[in-house]
């Protein structure tokens, strides 16, 4: 009786059942997100008033909101901004992260002092009340909200890049580079980089999901896209008000968002098992 | 030892120094004229007047120069004394202390649930590496780590406060009022100590050192709890100071849809009404209180593992 | 004289994947009572596994064929429950590496006493008793300040501190067999002296049997009454030491004795093969000097000589 069971774990240990499943899904919603205009069935902001709060049915597959939009095609309009945003957030990030965290550890003194110091001092603020804080000072808006999330995540890139850079630039071979006349550029090029991209490629990997909540939360409580954008958050935030006699319009953006994070995650997840020989099991023969 | 928790603590106060500036120069220094944004905020369009502006100048000492108004913020703000909330008209200080015992209370709540889930099955997934119990929990952080939290709080309201009205919707009027909020905050925070909890797990069963206890001919249940829970919970008491982060940020949101009269709410509160001084008061004793945490963990580290005597005081 | 062990025809091998790697092949030896056997070897030759064998210490994906028996009683495949008892304390083991082996967050005298205290233990030894005896045990092994050392940590100790911690791990129990896994890897020149020395007292003094994996020849000469060479999971040659030392009969021992410093230096060409992917005769054949025809197709059988046995066709009695 368990032996179907036990095959299909053994199915599971085997093959990387988790990358695969997150790689399919991303490519299906990066395709979802590129074709939106032909998938939608109506026009995500086109108002139907006569229409509002009508229920789940074959016509409307995931029901009207209070507007009486079609929720399905906003929902399909929404995984554009999400991607986007989250695609922007983690570029921006890795990109000033990585390059500040192989200059602070490559070089270290001064430079390594103040700029870890500075990092010190952002990651003392959660990511979400730091946005909130900055929203303030530049306002609300996607973009805003964009360069409030990017001000926090691309710490966590220059700690990992410059921790490895700090560790590289001691081993041996990096030595011998640099003896046979390799100037410092060519040696961060060459050298350090390729050895950092794979941990920060799981690392965005995996930070995507992370990403795509905080944008919604963000949104969700305001501070992101506004109104009459499909942004999922959004969504949520004028669903909320009519959760007793019309919950669809509040349920579903959110499995939408559960989605995305879930194909980022589930990338992230199977990609560090593939990547990171600390999880692999090791034979002892020595 | 001392050497290190010394240079700890002055690192931190320096930080906590950064941290203030960095939010005057956020909050304080905003691009619309403060005296402007004031009377909007207490009386709508028609209380901006000239007059008005000259007065709110006037009392705030708004008139002096911005380094100077910036230097006796910060030295303010180290005493306690952020100023008067403009919405409110009561000192900040007077409205968070009247909050923060609430957001403490729901912050530990939801900090003792997930620690009592995670650190268990953590386990039970090391222990059982690869079976179907350590699938299950991996599902379940996946899927833990993927919804997002005002969505989960919406789904928890209309099943068990509207469907089943098994507990109240929001507010805090009623010990069951915390089981919701508490939940949904601790739901989010799982995923990350399950993995780290199952990873140093499985590291340290598989050093050397476990191998040689095993040689010793310890049973296998002394062997898990002396040797490899003990080597795999400094890691996990780092990342459960991080996680304290992620408690403060989704007490916001939490407290915002179940109407829990915390810091979060009046953040968002003080937001919406662009009450600056109340901003400012609610993001620096976030900070504040997180960057002190986290160097108690740093300190409880220290304490915990021996190696970090002499690893620390070199550098 | 009585065997204390006996291997058998030991085979293991590792599950990776879908594919089994076979790496230790038809081993077979014995020891006698208060004998030291010292197997020596290139790294990665399956030395440490067969010492993991003994020990029911493999990881989980590994198979194990053949026999051992200890004291007589077929020990191959009995449960796990009812072989702890011998772990620790009928058979002990000094692991390498001193820098791993030992339990960073632990006192390194607690790590010891720990052998004794956590089974119902016939010595029944008070707390106090058994620290004096474990700081006795430390005094014999020369250890300094031994009165302190007991509440340090791994940490706060050198690497040759360390090594002689395990070895008093090793033998506190007064086990009948002691497993020692490369003692002299981590230590430096100057200490080596000393600590083969206390395994020569070991073997004088308590009488204890050993299997001291090595790759150090003259370490192995100095401690063992017996030698077996190993080379790719197979024990090539195996007798007493001074025949295998300066009459080595396997193409391999001859070569591994050319190695030595004190020899010449003269080091074997070619790297041991890949367990993924081994020669279908001989092992050795692809290094061999003096290989036939045949050792390419077949496999050479035991021969068995005084005390032991040779794996090689050339070798004629």
């Amino acid at each position: 009786m368990f032996k179907p069971i036990n095959r299909f774990i053994d199915f599971l240990n085997r093959k990387n059942v988790i990358l695969f499943m997150g790689i399919t899904l991303t490519i299906l919603i990066i395709i979802v997100a590129i074709f939106a205009p032909y998938i939608e069935p109506y026009n995500p902001t086109k108002m139907e008033l006569s229409q509002k709060f009508i229920a789940p049915c074959s016509k409307y597959i995931l029901g009207t909101d209070h507007l009486g939009r079609d929720i399905l095609s906003r929902i399909i309009e929404g995984s554009r901004v999400s991607l986007l945003t989250a695609v922007f957030v983690v570029g921006i990030s890795v990109f000033i992260g990585l390059t500040l965290g192989l200059i602070s550890g490559y070089f270290g003194g001064a430079v390594d002092m103040v700029l870890m110091r500075i990092v010190d001092v952002l990651l003392a603020f959660p990511t979400i009340i730091f946005a909130l804080a900055l929203s303030t000072m530049i306002g609300t808006g996607q973009i805003n909200l964009i360069i409030a999330i990017c001000c926090i995540q691309w710490t966590r890139y220059a700690r990992v890049t410059r921790g490895e850079a700090v560790m590289l630039k001691n081993a041996e071979y990096i030595d011998a580079a640099k003896t046979i006349g390799n100037s410092n550029l060519s040696i961060i090029l060459n050298y350090v980089f390729p050895n950092v991209i794979s941990k920060i490629i799981i690392l965005a990997s995996l930070d995507m999901g992370t990403i795509i909540l905080y944008c919604a939360s963000l949104s969700f409580l305001g501070l992101g896209a506004q109104p009459p954008s499909p942004e999922w958050g959004v969504m949520i935030n004028e669903g909320k008000d009519y959760i007793q006699y019309a919950p669809w319009i509040a349920v579903s953006p959110g499995i939408a968002i559960a989605v995305c994070a879930l194909a980022f995650n589930m990338l992230g997840d199977g990609l560090r098992d593939m990547l990171d020989p600390r999880m692999k099991e090791t034979v002892r023969t020595e | 030892m001392l050497g290190y928790l010394i240079k700890r603590i002055v690192i931190v106060f320096g930080v906590l120094w950064m941290v203030s500036t960095l939010t005057y120069f956020t909050v304080h220094v905003t691009p619309g004229d403060t005296a402007t944004a004031i009377l909007y905020s207490i009386g709508g369009e028609n209380a901006v007047s000239e007059k008005n502006i000259e007065h709110v100048r006037d009392k705030l000492d708004l008139n002096r120069p911005v380094y100077l108004q910036y230097f006796e913020w910060v030295t303010n703000s180290f005493k306690g004394n952020f100023g008067t909330s403009y919405k409110y008209n009561k000192p900040v200080l007077y409205m968070i202390k009247l909050r923060l015992p609430n957001t403490i209370k729901l912050g530990i709540t939801a900090f003792l649930i997930s620690v009592a889930v995670s650190i268990p099955l953590g386990i039970i997934s090391a222990l059982n590496h690869n079976r179907i119990v350590d699938h299950l929990s991996r599902i379940f952080t996946l899927l833990t780590s993927s919804f997002p939290s005002f969505w989960i709080a919406i789904i928890f309201i209309i099943f068990f406060a509207l469907k089943l009205k098994l507990l109240p919707v929001s507010g805090m009027d009623s010990p069951k009022s915390i089981v919701l909020p508490a939940i949904t905050l601790s739901l989010g925070m799982m995923a990350p100590i399950i993995r780290m909890m199952r990873t140093s797990m499985l590291d340290v069963m598989g050093q050397d050192y476990i191998w040689v206890s095993r040689a010793k001919g310890l049973k296998e249940s002394a062997i898990i709890w002396r040797h490899v829970l003990r080597n795999a919970i400094p890691p996990i008491i780092t990342v459960l100071g991080l996680q304290i982060g992620h408690i403060l940020g989704g007490a916001v949101i939490i407290e915002n849809i179940f109407s829990w009269p915390g810091v979060g709410g009046l953040l968002i509160d003080a937001i919406n009404a662009k009450d600056t001084p109340m901003i400012e008061g609610c993001v620096l004793v976030v900070a504040f209180g997180y960057t002190f945490i986290n160097l108690v963990v740093d300190i409880i580290y220290a304490c915990i593992d021996p190696r970090l005597k002499y690893s620390g005081e070199g550098k | 004289m009585e065997n204390l062990l006996e291997v058998k025809n030991l085979n293991v091998s590792f599950l990776m994947g879908k594919r089994k790697i076979h790496i230790l092949k038809d081993v077979s030896f014995n020891i006698e009572k208060n004998e030291v056997l010292a197997v020596i070897g290139e790294t990665g030759c399956g030395k440490s596994v067969t010492g993991s064998a003994i020990l029911h210490l493999l990881p989980e994906n590994a198979e194990v064929g053949g026999s051992i028996k200890y004291n007589g009683i077929d020990i191959t495949n009995i449960h796990e429950n009812e072989f702890r008892p011998y772990r620790g304390t009928e058979i002990a083991a000094v692991p390498q590496s001193p820098s791993t082996s030992l339990d960073p967050l632990m006192k390194v005298g607690k790590q010891v006493s720990e052998c004794v205290t956590d089974k119902k233990y016939k010595y029944g030894e008070h707390k106090k008793q058994l620290k004096e005896s474990i700081i006795n045990i430390f005094s014999k092994l020369k250890l300094p300040r031994i009165n302190e050392i007991y509440d340090d940590y791994p940490c706060e100790l050198s690497g040759g501190m360390n090594q002689r911690i395990l070895i008093s791990m090793g033998i506190v129990t007064k086990p009948k067999l002691l497993i020692v896994d490369e003692p002299t890897k981590a230590i430096d020149w100057a200490l080596r002296k000393e600590v083969i020395e206390v395994f020569q007292d070991l073997k004088k003094e308590r009488r204890c049997a050993m299997l001291f994996i090595t790759h150090d020849i003259a370490a192995a000469k100095c401690v063992a009454d017996r030698i077996a060479v190993m080379y790719c999971g197979q024990i090539v040659e195996i007798g007493y030491t001074n025949d295998v030392l300066n009459n080595p009969k396997h193409p391999y021992t001859k070569g591994l004795i050319a190695s030595m410093p004190s020899r010449g230096f003269h080091v074997m060409e070619g790297y041991m093969p890949s367990f993924a992917d081994l020669p279908i005769g001989c092992r050795f054949e692809p290094r061999c000097s003096e290989k036939t025809d045949n050792c390419s197709k077949y496999e050479p059988q035991m021969i068995n000589i005084k005390n032991g046995y040779v794996k090689c066709f050339r070798f004629k009695l």
